[in-house]
Formats: structure tokens, C-alpha cells, sequence
């Protein structure tokens, strides 16, 4: 229980965070505005309060005291600040077509929505430690960050070498963070920050379709995500792709609703984007090459079509925002971290011979059809919903919209060239190698791959006035 | 016509999704409570920390522990076992055993099929171990004598 309302008190010191913002302000409809936030905020919540446990632990001051009394100080200059906090004077938001079966929709999600908490609960029940990355590499080193003085440091001790003690420490930071403030180590803590991250990528997915395509969009896409099994199988692993899944669509979420405003906000949505961008760094090693391909592809983007002074009026405010979670990256990658030996001891002719030989290609193309139809199963398979609603929805093509699809297309085609090159020069056994980890990149990029869907997908909608009487006239001849 | 987007058509094609998505969640439903009926907690991580809780005591946290055990590290039962007594033991490093950056102590993790007293013997034996402890569930504590 106390782990809980450890969790809840992230969740309440990241919201406040984005509050502050005021980026969902003055949208409609005016739940999915609060979803919005709230959704943001946890996510907000979980990187900020496992940052500041990095930091307590680098200043030799993360006792619970320390870590409680940090969090709570935090918390109330959030609070005093929400009075100054930024308003949205009006927003450029579309009017947003009705549709009558929203109400179908939704008895249908929380149809399935039941179904999977009882999924669930039988995962939880049979292995509530996860599965094997989190007792072996994230959730032992949550344990390894609660260690007395500067035992701490051996999470990243190169003795650990089955371990991964190189990779980033947001997830298993806010694990240890939780349980010390709980004061007790169990699976509560990393099993509620697994589940806080899935609900938080339903419900941001639901919520910024919804704002930006109507409800029925934000509740279609629901489903379609309810029939990717392959990736709600893994909410109880308590591994970092889920979270990695949240911050990717945070980051593209960000800039959609910075499209709704104008002056400050517009401005600020850039820098809320880059936070949740440079905490996707600190979260996974391929959070540093989305990172990095959303930076690039945003400054193309910004520099072609506003030229360069305008492009970077806004790109320092994405920097900035990606600061935190770049220092805290930093700090430990050049100063605790064993090095990161992504090739190997591969030389540039092996490298070479690699990237010619056809055979990797094809096990590669293998493999990436295999997971893709792995992501669901038979006739419910997403990809299935997805285009039997494409067939009858059609491309609706929202020109104000062309930022976050434009910035999210690019940047998602950027990231699995990422992976299809660092697959074809692995060092590692390829078959293995895609065995164990493409179905997880397959998760880290499906929330923000369906987002990106929904966002040129047309729009279930009721028929317009003269459409009805169109309708009616034609029954009654 | 009437416009797709509001057709009869696209309703079937609503009508489908729903249908389809909860099927795609009672399928996982079924396939999960079977999965967990045969398989429950694969890798037995639930039990490690009861099973080493009185070898924790007798641990340091400073150094690193080597590690030996009758199940192959090259195996998937043998790192399990490996991780599930890493894990129990945190914040304590374990160190597969002959290394020399092991410290003063050595665990013994053995699986039941094992007769405890012969491996224990041998192993003390074969690296120079005295054992400080062994406990019933398979778990024993070394000394290395060749470490100060």
C-alpha cells in the first residue's frame, strides 16, 4: 500500500509539472484534456522523482528522509506555482465532428478492458517478479541502488557484466525510489510502475485522438491497441520498453498539442516534448538514438519550412526541455557507467562484410515479418482492424496536422533504420539477437506507430444536417 | 451514396472491431490462465529469496561473492539459477567461481537431483574451500582459504 501511494505521489508532482504548462487548457472535450495531463504528468512524475534520486544518491543524501523531504519541497513549489502557471487565451483547435455510437465504443473498450485486467491478474499472480529482464538486469539494479553509502555505485559495476550494468537507470531508479519510501523491497513497486505506464500510454493515446480526431478516433484506437496482444503480454514483465513506448508517444503528443496554441505555449510544447524525449534517453539505450533522430528530424523540419532563425527560436526550447535527462545521462555514462561496446571488438573489414552479406538481410526480413505477425493474433490481429478501418475511413488528411505526423512519420522511419543497421552490424549472433529483442522494439514504437495512423486515418463522424435529409428524403421515395 | 465515413458500412466495420478486439483479449485470457496453470513462476524467482535469506547473512555487501553451482552457466537453468540467487542476494555481486576478483566467500547453489554433502565435499576439495554453513535448501557458504 505505502508503495502505492509512493507511485501516487509521483504521479501527483508530474502532473502538477505539466499543469503548469497549460498545454491542455481550453481544449475539448474537456475530459480528454484532464486525461491528457494526467497521463503526461505520470510519466512526468516517474522520470523527475527518479531523477532526483540519482541525484540525492551522487550527493550521498537519498535516505528515505532525504528522498520524502526533496519530493515533498518539490511538490509544494509546484503547488504555490500553479497560480502563475501559463493560460491559454483561446486555442486553434478544429471543431470536432459528433458521432452517436461513441457510447458502443466505449462499452466495447471496457469490455475488453475487463478482460485484459483479468489477464493480468493471472500474470501477476503466477510471476510477480516479471520475467527475466527485470529480476536480471532492471529491478536488481533497483536493489543495487538501495545499497548502504556508496555501495550504490555497483549497479553500474563492470563486475556485473551478464547484467547490463552500461544501460541507463530511469526505470530501475524509480523502482528504488519507490521502495525506499516504502520502506520494504517488493513487486508491488515495479509491477505499479509497469502498470502505470501502460495505463498512462492507453489513456494518452485515447486522449490525444480524441482532441485532435474526435472521440471516436481516440476510443478506435483503443481497441486496435487492445488487439495488439503482443504488447499487452509484456506489461507484467516489468521491463523498460513499455515506459520507452510512453515517453516516444509523450514527445510526439507534445508537439500535437502545441500545434492547438500559439505564442508561449506553442513554444513551451517544444520544451515538454524535449523533456520527455531526453528522459526516453535516460530510460533505454535506444531512447538515446530516438533522441537523437527526433532532435534531427525536427531541426530539418523546422529549418526547411521556417529558415534557420525561426527554426531555432523553437529547437532551443526542445534542448532545453531535453536537458535533464541528458545531464543526468551524462553524468552517468561519463562518470559511473562501464563503456558501452556497441560493436564489439569488430574491425571495419568485418564490419563490411557484414553489411554485404545478403544472408543477414534476409534473416533480418524474416524475422521482421515473423514479429509483425506476432503482434496480434489471426483475424484480430491489429494490423486486420487497422485496414478494415482504413477501408472504410479512409485518409482524412488535417493540414494543421502536418507538424506532429510529418515529425512523427520521420522520426519512427529514422528509428527503424537505426535498428536495421545496428541489427546488421551486431556483434552479437544475429538469430539470438533478433529472437530477444525484436518483438520489444516492435513495442517501443507501436503506441506512436498507431498514434501516427489514427492522426490521417478518416473520422468516424454522424452524417451533416443536409447529408440526413438527403438520407431520409431518399427512404421515403 | 453516402459518404463512408457514416455508412452502414462503416458501422459493420465498427461493429467488427469491437468484436474482434475482445476477442483478441479473451484469446490472451485463455492462453495466459493455461500458460500459467503448467508454467508458474518459470523461473521459480518467488522462492530464491526465502532460500537465501540466512546465506545473506553470513555475506559481506563489500566484496564480490564467486559463485558455484551443479548447473551449467551455458544453460537456461543454470543462468536462471544464477539470476535468481544474484537477485535474492543483491546488493551483493556474484562472480561464477574459479575468479580471482571473488572475495573471501563462495555460495554453492544446488538443485535438489544433487546430493548436498558429496558436491560440497568435492567442490571444497577441488578449489580449496572450507564450508561455513550449508543449508537444507540446497544452498551452502565457502570460505576460500587462499583469499585473506
Amino acid at each position: 500500500m505505502t508503495a502505492l501511494i509512493s507511485v501516487a505521489l509521483a504521479v501527483l508532482l508530474g502532473w502538477l509539472l505539466v499543469r503548469l504548462t497549460g498545454l491542455t487548457d481550453e481544449l475539448r472535450p474537456r475530459w480528454a484534456a484532464r486525461l491528457c495531463c494526467l497521463a503526461m504528468g505520470a510519466g512526468a512524475g516517474v522520470a523527475v522523482t527518479s531523477g532526483i534520486l540519482y541525484g540525492l544518491l551522487r550527493a550521498g543524501l537519498a535516505s528515505r528522509a532525504g528522498v520524502l523531504g526533496t519530493e515533498l519541497a518539490i511538490l509544494a513549489v509546484l503547488a504555490v506555482a500553479q497560480r502563475r502557471r501559463l493560460r491559454a487565451a483561446a486555442t486553434g483547435q478544429p471543431d470536432l465532428a459528433r458521432f452517436r455510437f461513441n457510447g458502443v465504443l466505449l462499452a466495447g473498450l471496457i469490455a475488453a478492458l475487463a478482460l485484459l485486467i483479468a489477464t493480468q491478474v493471472s500474470m501477476v499472480r503466477a510471476a510477480p517478479h516479471g520475467n527475466w529482464d527485470a529480476f536480471a538486469i532492471w529491478n536488481l539494479r533497483a536493489k543495487f541502488l538501495l545499497a548502504p553509502g556508496e555501495l550504490w555505485k555497483n549497479a553500474a559495476s563492470p563486475l556485473l557484466e551478464r547484467t547490463h550494468p552500461e544501460y541507463p537507470l530511469l526505470l530501475s531508479g524509480f523502482v528504488a525510489r519507490t521502495w525506499r519510501l516504502a520502506g520494504a523491497v517488493s513487486p508491488a513497486a515495479p509491477l505499479a510502475t509497469g502498470y502505470l505506464f501502460a495505463a498512462a500510454v492507453v489513456a494518452l493515446l485515447v486522449a490525444l485522438l480524441s482532441l485532435s480526431r474526435g472521440t471516436a478516433a481516440g476510443l478506435l484506437a483503443a481497441l486496435v491497441f487492445f488487439a495488439s496482444t503482443s504488447y499487452l503480454e509484456q506489461i507484467s514483465w516489468q521491463y523498460a520498453d513499455i515506459p520507452l513506448s510512453f515517453y516516444f508517444l509523450a514527445t510526439f503528443g507534445c508537439l500535437l498539442l502545441g500545434v492547438f496554441h500559439t505564442g508561449r505555449q506553442a513554444l513551451v510544447a517544444y520544451a515538454l516534448a524535449g523533456f520527455f524525449a531526453g528522459f526516453a534517453a535516460l530510460t533505454k539505450d535506444e531512447g538515446s538514438a530516438f533522441l537523437v533522430v527526433s532532435s534531427a528530424v525536427l531541426a530539418g523540419w523546422l529549418g526547411r519550412r521556417l529558415g534557420a532563425r525561426q527554426a531555432w527560436s523553437r529547437l532551443r526550447w526542445w534542448f532545453a526541455g531535453a536537458l535533464p535527462g541528458l545531464a543526468l545521462l551524462a553524468d552517468f555514462r561519463l562518470f559511473l557507467a562501464p563503456p558501452v561496446k556497441l560493436l564489439g571488438d569488430q574491425t571495419l573489414p568485418q564490419i563490411l562484410e557484414k553489411l554485404a552479406d545478403p544472408g543477414r538481410y534476409l534473416a533480418l526480413g524474416r524475422a521482421l515479418l515473423t514479429e509483425t505477425i506476432a503482434l496480434g493474433d489471426g483475424w484480430s490481429h491489429p494490423l486486420v482492424l487497422l485496414a478494415l478501418l482504413a477501408a472504410v475511413l479512409r485518409v482524412e488528411w488535417d493540414e494543421r496536422l502536418r507538424l506532429p505526423i510529418g515529425f512523427a512519420g520521420a522520426t519512427l522511419g529514422g528509428m527503424a533504420l537505426v535498428y536495421i543497421g545496428v541489427y546488421l552490424i551486431a556483434h552479437y549472433d544475429l538469430d539470438w539477437l533478433l529472437g530477444t529483442s525484436l518483438g520489444r522494439l516492435y513495442t517501443q514504437v507501436w503506441p506512436p506507430l498507431l498514434f501516427a495512423a489514427f492522426l490521417v486515418l478518416g473520422r468516424p463522424a454522424d452524417p451533416a444536417p443536409a447529408e440526413r435529409a438527403s438520407r431520409r428524403g431518399k427512404k421515403a421515395r | 451514396m453516402l459518404p463512408a465515413r457514416s455508412s452502414p458500412w462503416l458501422l459493420a466495420a465498427l461493429a467488427a472491431v469491437i468484436w474482434l478486439a475482445f476477442s483478441a483479449q479473451l484469446g490472451l485470457y485463455e492462453a495466459t490462465v493455461r500458460f500459467n496453470k503448467q508454467n508458474p513462476d518459470p523461473y521459480r524467482i518467488s522462492f530464491q529469496e526465502p532460500r537465501f535469506q540466512d546465506a545473506a547473512a553470513l555475506l559481506p555487501l563489500e566484496e564480490p561473492v564467486g559463485y558455484v553451482s551443479n548447473l551449467e552457466l551455458n544453460e537456461v537453468r543454470g543462468v536462471a539459477a544464477f539470476f535468481g540467487a544474484q537477485y535474492a542476494l543483491a546488493p551483493r555481486i556474484l562472480i561464477p567461481f574459479p575468479d580471482d576478483r571473488a572475495g573471501r566467500f563462495v555460495l554453492g547453489n544446488f538443485s535438489p537431483e544433487v546430493e548436498l554433502a558429496d558436491a560440497t565435499s568435492r567442490l571444497a576439495r577441488e578449489h580449496n574451500l572450507k564450508v561455513v554453513r550449508a543449508f537444507d535448501s540446497g544452498v551452502v557458504v565457502f570460505e576460500n582459504s587462499k583469499r585473506p
